[in-house]
């Protein structure tokens, strides 16, 4: 377990990293969904793999998180993580700290009744925290943390996205 | 395993319910994350739980996918499981379906140095499909499962957020 001091101290020696040679902050990272049964998935990284399931109700199996709830998940646990670091460098101590993440939508998108709007409509994210320090201090922390929180911007933020399509790539690369 | 026609059948079932009766697509989902040992987490959506990590070199156990990895994770399970429910609409059949999900990203942005802009600068999804249909079939499905994937336009259009915070609200109950 890393404790406040190690985090403090993991995060200046990568900003001190980083100030010095920014191209190293520049990253492209990947992962791959491989459908496996029905509308089950699993996703992988190349370290962790989590599967993904759908509602039985909509043709899944309900035997994992949804992508939707794997995507919020990702925003708490960014959310939540960020706070930990920020809080650690400020030297602010936490005795408990949870994050829960709401989302709004509409299912309708996703079978396509037309006239919908898709995406989350908007979330709601509420921060449980008990600590000794002052209040104003923590939602200061708060506060620089959800500026620079990387799924939180790219949730608020349009993200420019870019599609490729490879049909039968893999039986042609074998001709 | 759900079979394609059980999945186009329960699709055209659902479609039927929320065009007759609107109010029962709208949904609102939570899910939960909990600080445990130093930076990671554990999340709970009320039925599964996961947990999320960074690498040693920025502070974490690594025991877990981090954030942004759990992010682009959702977009590629949101794609591959709509194009799965769309092929199987469509009666596409459907060999092998993978779709890989890359983000570019500035870590400089979350610590905060100067001319870094936060959160994922560009996401590019490629999508692997063996098929005997029509490419053009295939194409078209892919791109109506596009226009309404959740987590997708998600990413592309501004997603309003609200925060609310409650520090010591248990101890303050507890004197209450």
């Amino acid at each position: 377990m890393a404790k406040p001091t190690e985090i403090k101290a993991a995060m200046e020696r990568v900003e001190s990293i980083l100030a010095e040679r920014p191209a190293k902050a520049m990253m492209t990272k990947s992962v791959t969904a491989e459908s496996i049964n029905g509308l089950q998935c699993t996703i992988s990284d190349g370290e962790f793999t989590i599967t993904a399931d759908m509602p039985e109700v909509i043709g899944g199996e309900n035997t994992a998180m949804t992508p939707g709830n794997i995507a919020l998940s990702a925003l708490a646990a960014c959310l939540n993580i960020g706070y930990a670091m920020v809080f650690a460098k400020q030297g602010i101590a936490i005795d408990k700290l949870s994050v829960e993440v709401q989302a709004d939508f509409d299912q309708r998108a996703a079978v396509a009744v037309p006239g919908v709007e898709t995406g989350f409509l908007g979330v709601r994210y509420c921060i449980d925290l008990e600590s000794a320090a002052e209040r104003a201090d923590i939602l200061a922390a708060l506060d620089d943390n959800d500026a620079l929180s990387p799924v939180l911007q790219s949730f608020i933020k349009p993200v420019p996205v870019a599609r490729e399509v490879y049909i039968n790539q893999a039986q042609e690369a074998a001709k | 395993m759900a079979k394609p026609a059980e999945i186009k059948a329960a699709m055209e079932r659902t479609k039927k319910i929320f065009s007759e009766r609107p109010s029962k697509g709208r949904a609102t989902k939570s899910t939960t994350a909990e600080m445990v040992d130093g930076i990671h987490c554990r999340i709970t959506d009320g039925e599964f739980t996961m947990i999320a990590d960074l690498p040693k070199a920025m502070g974490g156990d690594n025991i877990g996918p981090s954030p942004g990895s759990l992010a682009r994770a959702g977009l590629a399970a949101c794609l591959t499981g709509g194009y799965a429910m769309y092929f199987a609409a469509r009666d596409i059949p459907v060999d092998h379906l993978s779709v890989e999900v890359t983000a570019d990203i500035d870590y400089g942005s979350f610590h905060g140095l100067d001319g870094t802009t936060a959160g994922f600068q560009e996401l590019c999804y490629t999508v692997n499909v063996d098929s005997p249909a029509d490419p053009a079939d295939i194409l078209a499905a892919i791109e109506v499962n596009d226009a309404g994937s959740i987590v997708l336009n998600s990413f592309t259009k501004p997603v309003p957020a609200t925060r609310d915070v409650r520090i010591n609200q248990q101890q303050q109950d507890a004197g209450e």
